[in-house]
C-alpha cells in the first residue's frame, strides 16, 4: 500500500499540489490507525493528511479515483457489493434489462430511479453497464476518456434525463417561483451526480486497461491557477472565476503587509508605554504605528476582442477585487475603438454585472470590429492622455495581434512618457510573440516590462510586482 | 458510551459524542477529529464564515468534558500574550519585600532563583493548555490574523507539545491537549505550520445535515419547514453571489420565520426576509430576480 501512496503523492506533485515526505508518512500512519475502513473514510484520511488547501480538492479527488478506484486500500477484498461477469451488468439488473435488450431508454429509466432514491451504489453499477454498452472504449489508447463519457451521456440523452427528472419531481418542492428554483437546483445536482458516476466509471475502465500512472499522466489535472486563459473550456473558466476571489483576498493581505513593513509610521504611545513596564517604566523599545503609504493609481487598457476576451475579463475581475489596494482603478476597453468603462464597475453591484454592461454597452467598434491597437491608442491619446500623471501605472492587456494595421507604437511612447510606469500583459506563450500579425516587439521598447500572462499564477505574480 | 478525556474509541463514537454536545458533524469532520486524537496532531480548520469552525472546538470540549482554552489571534499578537509573561510587578514586590524583611540584598542568586520560578510566571493560553492537569481542548482562533513570523511561536507547541522558557527550562505537556486552529484563509499559512496539522475544510452542509442542524438548534421548527429552508438555502448557494448564506444565517432565518409564524415559504414572506439570509443588497436583488 505504501508503494501506491507514494506514486499517488508523485502524481499529486506532478499536478503542482505540494505533498511533503512527512505528509506521506502521516497518511500511512493514519490509514494504519484506522484499520479496516470504507472508501469515503479512506479518502478523508488521505485528504486530511496530504492536502492543506481546499483549492486542491478537485485534483485530489480526480487522482484518488484514478489510483484507488479498482482496489480496496486496506484489504485485497473487492469492495463492489455486486459484480456481474467481466464487469458487465450484475445479474439482478440484467434481469430487469430483459437479457441485455431494453436499450438506452430502459437504462435511463433505472438510473433515474436510482438517482431519485439516492442509491449511489446502484447508480454506479448502472453507470458501469451504460459505459460498457455505449462508451465504445478501445483498449490501449492513451486518451483521457472525455470522449467516452460524452458518447455514453449522448446515448442516454441528457436532455431526456432532465425532462424525466423534472416530471418525476414536479410539485414535490412546492408551487410558484420558489418551488421552481429549488426544483431546478435539485435536478441540476442529480444530473451532476449522473455525470460524475459516468466519468468515474470511464476512469475506472481506463485504469483497468492501462494502469494508474499512465492514466494520471494523460488526464493531466490542472489547478485553477495553472489553467491557460486562452484554452480554457467553459468548465475551466468557471473554475478560474471561482478561484479569483480567494486569490484576491490573499494577494490584498500580502500587498497591505508589504506596504506596512516598508517604513515606520508615527510613535505608538500606548504600545511603547506598555512595553516600558517591563523595564521599570523606561521606554527602552519604541513602538510605531503602521504608516500610511500612497497607493498606485492604475489605468487598465484592455483588448476585449474574441481571442483574448477571457484574459481581459479575469484581469479586470482580479484588479477590481483588489481595488482597495489601489488609489484608483480606471479601465478602458477596446476592439478597434476605445471606451472608458470605469463607471460600469462603480455603479454595478458586482464585477459580473459590470462585465455584462461592458459587453453590451461599451462603444468599442469603429469600423469593422477587428482589433486595431493603433486606432485605439490614438483615441486614448485624444481623450484621456492629460489625465495620466506621474502616479499612474498603465497596464495594457492584449496579444498585440493588430490585423496588419499600423501599430502606432509612437503613441504608446507618448503614454509612457506621461505615466510613471507602463506594463504590457500578453496572454500568449512567449514563443508565439512576433509571429504572424503580432507586433509586440514594436510596442515592447516603450514598456517597462512585457509579461507573459497565461494563467492565474502568472497574473498573481505580476500584480504583486506592481502593488 | 460516554467519551472520556482519554479520547475516542472510533469514528462513530466521535459522531455520537459530538451530537450529544449538540454539534452534528459530517462524516469527514468525525473522521478527521478521530485521526487527530489517535495521531496526536493539531487540526487546521478552514471554511467560509459561519459554518461552525469555532463551534467544533467548543463542542469537542463539551463532548470530552475538557476545559476549552482559547487564544484569539490578532495582528500584533506576541509571545507575552500567547505563551507566557513574567509577572513584573509581583517580582518587584518580592524584591522589595525581601529587602524589608532584612534579607541580604547582595545575595542576588537566591533572589534570581526565587523570582524566576513558576510562582511569578503568568501562563497565557498556550502554556496554560499544556500545563492543565485535566483534559483540555486548545482553540487557536483565526490564526491567519497573525503575521507570518508570529506563526513560529506556535510551532514548538504544535509538533512537540512543549514550550521552552529560557530562564526556566522546557515545559512539556502533562497531558496532550487536542489542538484546533481555525483560519479564514485571508493569507497563505506557512508550510511549517501546515505540515504539522491535519487539514479539515468545513464547507456548507448537505441538505440533510442542514435540516438536522436546524431541527436540533431550533427545536420548535416543524420538520417540513426545516426541509424547505434547507432546500432553499441550497438553491441560494448554487447562485453566483458575493456571499452565500452560511448555517448561522439559515438558523437566523428559521427563527425569523418562526417569529413571523410562517407555515410555508410563501413568496411575500421570503421576499421580505431575504435580507436575513443575504448580507449584500446586490445579492438580495439577484435572488429576487431569480424568484420572479
Amino acid at each position: 500500500m505504501i508503494d501506491q501512496l507514494v506514486s499517488f503523492a508523485d502524481a499529486l506533485r506532478e499536478a503542482k499540489v505540494p505533498v511533503s515526505m512527512t505528509e506521506v508518512v502521516d497518511a500511512t500512519s493514519a490509514v494504519r490507525a484506522l484499520g479496516e475502513i470504507d472508501r469515503p473514510t479512506f479518502r478523508t484520511a488521505l485528504f486530511a493528511t496530504m492536502i492543506k488547501d481546499e483549492g486542491h480538492r478537485e485534483v485530489f479527488d480526480l487522482l484518488f479515483d484514478v489510483f484507488f478506484a479498482n482496489r480496496h486500500p486496506t484489504s485485497s477484498r473487492d469492495e463492489e457489493p455486486e459484480r456481474g461477469e467481466g464487469g458487465e451488468v450484475p445479474p439482478s439488473e440484467a434481469q430487469q434489462l430483459g437479457g441485455g435488450g431494453g436499450g438506452a431508454d430502459e437504462l435511463r429509466r433505472m438510473m433515474i430511479e436510482a438517482m431519485l432514491a439516492g442509491d449511489m451504489a446502484r447508480l454506479a453499477r448502472l453507470a458501469r453497464a451504460a459505459v460498457a454498452r455505449h462508451g465504445g472504449l478501445e483498449k490501449g489508447r492513451a486518451v483521457s476518456g472525455v470522449y467516452y463519457a460524452y458518447r455514453t451521456l449522448k446515448q442516454l440523452d441528457v436532455e431526456m434525463v432532465y425532462a424525466k427528472l423534472r416530471e418525476e419531481l414536479a410539485g414535490t418542492e412546492g408551487e410558484g417561483a420558489i418551488g421552481e428554483a429549488i426544483l431546478a437546483t435539485h435536478v441540476e445536482q442529480l444530473v451532476a451526480e449522473l455525470r460524475q458516476a459516468i466519468e468515474a466509471e470511464v476512469r475506472r475502465m481506463l485504469v483497468e486497461d492501462r494502469g494508474e500512472e499512465a492514466v494520471a499522466r494523460t488526464l493531466r489535472p490542472l489547478l485553477p491557477e495553472d489553467i491557460d486563459f486562452m484554452q480554457a473550456s467553459r468548465d475551466e473558466i468557471q473554475k478560474i472565476r471561482h478561484a479569483i476571489g480567494p486569490l484576491a483576498r490573499k494577494l490584498a493581505t500580502r500587498l497591505a503587509k508589504r506596504r506596512m513593513s516598508r517604513r515606520k509610521g508615527p510613535l505608538d504611545f500606548r504600545r511603547t508605554f506598555r512595553e516600558s513596564l517591563g523595564y521599570g517604566g523606561v521606554p527602552v523599545k519604541l513602538e510605531f504605528r503602521p504608516p500610511r503609504l500612497s497607493k498606485p493609481e492604475i489605468f487598465i487598457i484592455a483588448d476585449i476582442s474574441g481571442s483574448v476576451a477571457a484574459f481581459a475579463r479575469f484581469t479586470l475581475q482580479l484588479v477590481y477585487a483588489l481595488s482597495e489596494e489601489f488609489k484608483k482603478v480606471r479601465s478602458f476597453v477596446f476592439i478597434d475603438a476605445i471606451d472608458e468603462v470605469t463607471g460600469y464597475f462603480e455603479s454595478a453591484g458586482s464585477v459580473e454585472e459590470a462585465l455584462k454592461l461592458v459587453n453590451t454597452r461599451a462603444n468599442v467598434v469603429h469600423v469593422d470590429g477587428h482589433t486595431n491597437y493603433g486606432h485605439s491608442f490614438e483615441q486614448f491619446r485624444e481623450n484621456y492622455l492629460p489625465q495620466l500623471s506621474k502616479k499612474s501605472t498603465v497596464i495594457v492587456l492584449g496579444d498585440a495581434r493588430n490585423n496588419y494595421h499600423a501599430s502606432r507604437a509612437d503613441l504608446l511612447g507618448e503614454i509612457r512618457s506621461r505615466a510613471s510606469r507602463l506594463y504590457w500583459l500578453n496572454p500568449e506563450p512567449a514563443s508565439y510573440w512576433n509571429s504572424g500579425d503580432s507586433v509586440i516587439n514594436e510596442y515592447s521598447r516603450y514598456c517597462d516590462a512585457v509579461v507573459e500572462c497565461r494563467n492565474l499564477r502568472q497574473l498573481e505574480a505580476f500584480i504583486e510586482l506592481i502593488g | 458510551m460516554k467519551a472520556t478525556g482519554e479520547g475516542f474509541a472510533g469514528i462513530d463514537q466521535v459522531s455520537e459524542a459530538l451530537a450529544q454536545a449538540s454539534y452534528l458533524p459530517s462524516q469527514e469532520i468525525s473522521t478527521t477529529v478521530y485521526l487527530a486524537t489517535v495521531l496526536h496532531k493539531p487540526i487546521l480548520v478552514e471554511g467560509p464564515a459561519g459554518t461552525g469552525k469555532t463551534e467544533l472546538a467548543k463542542a469537542l470540549a463539551r463532548a470530552l468534558d475538557a476545559e476549552l482554552v482559547r487564544l484569539q489571534c490578532y495582528e500584533g499578537l506576541d509571545d507575552a500574550k500567547a505563551i507566557y509573561e513574567w509577572n513584573y510587578s509581583k517580582q518587584l514586590l518580592r524584591i522589595q519585600a525581601a529587602r524589608a524583611a532584612g534579607e541580604d540584598p547582595a545575595d542576588w542568586d537566591a533572589v534570581k532563583e526565587n523570582i524566576f520560578s513558576e510562582e511569578f510566571l503568568l501562563a497565557r493560553p498556550l502554556l496554560r493548555a499544556i500545563s492543565l492537569e485535566d483534559p483540555a481542548v486548545l482553540l487557536i482562533d483565526e490564526i491567519d490574523r497573525v503575521e507570518l513570523e508570529t506563526e513560529a511561536l506556535f510551532l514548538e507547541l504544535l509538533s512537540d507539545f512543549q514550550i521552552t522558557i529560557p530562564e526556566f527550562g522546557t515545559v512539556s505537556a502533562t497531558r496532550q491537549p487536542i489542538v484546533i486552529l481555525t483560519s479564514n484563509n485571508t493569507r497563505e499559512l506557512s508550510e511549517a505550520l501546515k505540515r504539522r496539522c491535519l487539514f479539515l475544510h468545513i464547507g456548507y452542509p448537505s441538505k440533510e445535515r442542514e435540516k438536522a442542524i436546524l431541527m436540533l438548534k431550533v427545536p420548535s421548527l416543524p420538520e417540513e419547514l426545516a426541509a424547505k429552508i434547507a432546500d432553499f438555502a441550497a438553491m441560494l448557494r448554487s447562485l453566483d453571489l458575493k456571499k452565500h448564506p452560511s448555517i448561522s444565517e439559515t438558523l437566523d432565518w428559521a427563527v425569523t420565520l418562526l417569529t413571523l409564524d410562517a407555515k410555508d415559504l410563501d413568496p411575500a414572506t421570503v421576499a421580505s426576509t431575504l435580507n436575513v439570509l443575504l448580507k449584500y443588497q446586490a445579492d438580495v436583488e439577484k435572488a429576487r430576480a431569480k424568484l420572479g
